[in-house]
């Protein structure tokens, strides 16, 4: 991929190399791209600065999207009013709107040309902007960060119409592509906003699994159409398709490779967490980790708590990043199943590397700024 | 005679056949006695002089209700009992399409009546619960919270086994009588908080009657447990109601025109959203194209403001209101609260407009499984609060990306939070 420099990012290109690789690579062939990780107090006057530093570590925000049409992908998982005893959702499962902010501003001060801010909001079809708005949040500050930001709701087609198919290459370990909102194809460079924390399912969730909400419920929700997307559907979540494959998503998109797979969310959430990082390529991922959650991804899962590590990681590999995450919240990237953090789940980051996305090998990645073993926050602890 | 609005109502229990056991009501805040169809023929005279006596009222289901000749009582014998639904036959949870619990509640059947009857006293009945297993004290004390936090009576009603304990002198029937009574005190002396009107930023119009009272009271009700307040008007006094309004639903078949189709007409001029079916609003001039597209709305701009045509008629209630919410936006959310559960929020505003006072009303009787905090946009400089037995205290208030918020202790029943400083306008 983009090993240690600053991706020069043609979407329909990148997308065609990917495709044209015929065989997994190996774990040691995955590439490695550098990592950076910032101190943040907090979402005060010090943030913007920490994100420019973060970014410039990674070579600079305008070569990343300058003249670009970029996408960013937030995590705003589950309802927007539940929340973690009396903490915010921002400070606890959702990516704060001033890290969102702050980064769409360095985006058009850095020279993009359209910023797309995309969710797909938890069971629903409504407007981003009003789920923003249900959370507590002002859409008005995000869409005045930069020249032209929009927003989309990416649970159904939306303002473009229609789906753009994204296909895993060497088929994937469960589904071979998937259909998903044109904002995700639209784009030259596509960007996870995630949140520091761990995850029920999958062990932790940080840029590659925020992707999941990429997928649209009229096509992967429970009430999904049977043969074509239903517009009307996204009023559910997607357990019976994605966690547990119960039915089908609608027939239109790429079927998933059922002949005999678990039906169990654990094998199955991390494999297809695993493909969409391979079908659709995630240029930049920010993890927001000032303000988070242990113990699990929303307030749903008991035994969960406020936590404080105070820090900003990005890099230009998503596995990459995820895997120093990983590192940061006091895990070992190389576990696989029955170790800490996947005791009961496959390992995404390294079903990812059997894909050849990226390495999860701490050894083969630079990590610029604060080092890893001064940023462990350790989560279980 | 005491008019209507400063009855406090009881109904005498029938097989309380002797007039002496009126002392129980003594030291209770009750100055009117509805008697039983049955009750002997010295009873009321027994107790008029004490009491203002009434007979026979003449309860109504709110369907039937000729909102044009309200009179100075409007009884509504159709109201439910409050409470979290249950489905039939089972010991589950009944959950909405929202996947929220379904609440029964009839503080939208109470402001609807006070809306469109603004002179007369509002009162509900219901029929008695059908599982003796639900008559604790604490369901009526929550049907009491419910009626006086939306400005109403529900006369107090004994179920028939507290109504022979109390009248044997038993303690657990005293024990229940008290709790019911000290909530009715309670209210008593807060009875000018009670009649507070609705801050909301939507008017809804209907003549609420033939086949347009349907969809009009379901919108009604499920705005209301989508915390959406309203206020409720008659066409032909829908013009007085529209100021300070930010969206207009008007959801009869019937064509807009005469005095309120100039109304709304300039009503959108000014930058409004209306939204109506087609058929009504084809009077309408001055519709341009709109950018805005909705997969249930043809949107016009017009003026500053927008007309939305439901394309697929007011069929479905929820998605009516839910649309309705979006389309207005929650821009304009009075308050929002977090971790609801099975709480309805409904805010009024105070006679010299800088006061915002939120009724909560809790309908699982039970303290919140996780803290809930509300929320408002505009500046707070103070806030208190007070349930039922408890004093008036001051909250704290803490100012949060979204706004400021007050978290509040949980509550078993109701909790009245009031914000200073938060403008109507």
């Amino acid at each position: 991929m983009h090993e240690g420099t600053i991706l020069q990012p043609t979407r329909r290109g990148f997308m065609a190399s990917a495709l044209a690789s015929a065989l997994p690579m190996k774990a040691r062939q995955a590439p490695a791209a550098r990592v950076a990780i910032a101190r943040c107090d907090d979402y005060g006057r010090g943030l913007h600065e920490s994100l420019g530093r973060l970014l410039d570590m990674l070579g600079g925000a305008g070569r990343l999207v300058g003249g670009k049409t970029v996408t960013v992908k937030i995590n705003l998982t589950g309802s927007p009013t539940m929340r973690l005893g009396v903490t915010p959702a921002e400070k606890a499962q959702y990516t704060h709107p001033a890290v969102i902010g702050s980064l769409v501003r360095l985006f058009g001060d850095a020279g993009a040309r359209r910023v797309q801010i995309v969710e797909g909001c938890f069971s629903s079809d409504e407007p981003l902007e009003e789920f923003l708005l249900a959370a507590g949040w002002d859409p008005a500050p995000l869409a005045a960060s930069a020249r032209q930001v929009l927003f989309e709701n990416t649970n159904i087609a939306g303002r473009r119409g229609g789906y753009a198919r994204f296909v895993t290459p060497h088929g994937g370990h469960l589904f071979p592509g998937f259909d998903l909102n044109r904002a995700y194809a639209d784009c030259d460079v596509l960007v996870s906003v995630a949140k520091l924390k761990e995850h029920a399912t999958c062990g932790v969730t940080l840029g590659m699994k925020n992707m999941f909400g990429a997928t649209p419920l009229t096509i992967y929700g429970d009430y999904a159409g049977k043969d074509e997307p239903d517009e009307c559907a996204a009023r559910s979540g997607r357990v019976m398709v994605m966690h547990y494959g119960r039915r089908p998503p609608a027939r239109s998109a790429p079927q998933p490779k059922e002949d005999g797979t678990p039906r169990d969310d654990k094998w199955r959430m991390p494999r297809i967490v695993a493909d969409l990082s391979a079908a659709l390529p995630v240029h930049l991922t920010v993890i927001d980790g000032i303000d988070t959650m242990a113990g699990g991804e929303g307030p749903w899962i008991r035994g969960c708590r406020p936590v404080h590590p105070g820090q900003l990681i990005a890099g230009l590999n998503p596995v990459c990043t995820d895997a120093v995450a990983t590192a940061c919240m006091g895990f070992d990237p190389m576990a696989d199943r029955g170790q800490p953090p996947f005791e009961r789940c496959d390992s995404f980051l390294k079903l990812a590397e059997d894909l050849g996305v990226g390495t999860r090998d701490l050894r083969r990645i630079e990590v610029a700024g604060v080092p890893v073993e001064k940023a462990r926050f350790p989560f279980r602890a | 005679m005491l008019p209507a609005s400063a009855l406090n109502p009881f109904e005498w229990p029938e097989q309380w056949r002797d007039v002496s056991l009126a002392r129980l009501l003594e030291p209770a805040p009750f100055n009117c006695i509805l008697l039983p169809e049955q009750a002997p023929a010295d009873l009321a005279a027994g107790l008029r002089g004490r009491f203002e006596v009434r007979e026979r009222l003449p309860w109504r289901k709110l369907a039937e209700i000729e909102w044009s000749r309200p009179g100075e009582l409007v009884l509504i014998g159709d109201a439910v009992w409050p409470s979290v639904g249950a489905a039939a036959g089972s010991d589950s949870t009944e959950a909405g399409p929202t996947g929220l619990p379904w609440l029964e509640a009839n503080g939208w059947i109470i402001r609807m009546a006070r809306d469109l009857a603004p002179q007369a006293a509002v009162w509900v009945r219901s029929s008695p619960p059908e599982d003796a297993a639900r008559m604790d004290a604490s369901l009526f004390e929550l049907a009491q919270c419910e009626a006086w936090a939306h400005g109403a009576r529900r006369p107090v009603w004994l179920p028939p086994a507290v109504a022979s304990g109390l009248a044997a002198d038993n303690a657990a029937a005293r024990a229940w009588w008290r709790r019911v009574v000290s909530a009715v005190e309670w209210w008593a002396q807060r009875a000018d908080r009670s009649a507070w009107p609705t801050l909301a930023r939507l008017l809804v119009v209907s003549d609420f009657s033939g086949s347009n009272a349907y969809p009009a009271t379901e919108f009604l009700n499920l705005a209301a447990r989508r915390n959406l307040p309203w206020r409720a008007a008659l066409p032909e006094k829908a013009g007085a109601a529209l100021a300070g309004m930010a969206a207009v639903l008007y959801v009869d078949q019937e064509p807009l025109a005469g005095p309120l189709l100039a109304q709304l007409q300039e009503f959108l001029l000014r930058g409004g959203l209306l939204m109506c079916l087609p058929e009504a609003g084809r009077a309408l001039r001055g519709l341009r194209a709109s950018e805005q597209t909705h997969p249930r709305f043809d949107i016009h701009a017009c003026g500053k403001g927008r007309a939305a045509f439901s394309r697929a008629g007011w069929d479905d209630p929820y998605l009516m209101a839910l649309d309705a919410h979006l389309l207005m936006s929650r821009r304009h959310d009075v308050v929002r609260l977090f971790n609801p559960g099975s709480i309805l929020a409904w805010p009024a505003l105070g006679p010299d407009r800088r006061r915002l006072l939120v009724h909560l009303l809790n309908y699982s009787r039970h303290g919140a499984a996780h803290d809930v905090a509300l929320q408002t946009w505009k500046p707070v400089r103070a806030a208190w609060v007070e349930q039922p037995g408890g004093q008036r205290r001051a909250a704290a208030v803490r100012r949060e990306a979204g706004g400021w918020e007050v978290p509040l202790e949980p509550f078993e029943h109701y909790c009245a939070v009031e914000l200073e400083g938060n403008e109507d306008a």
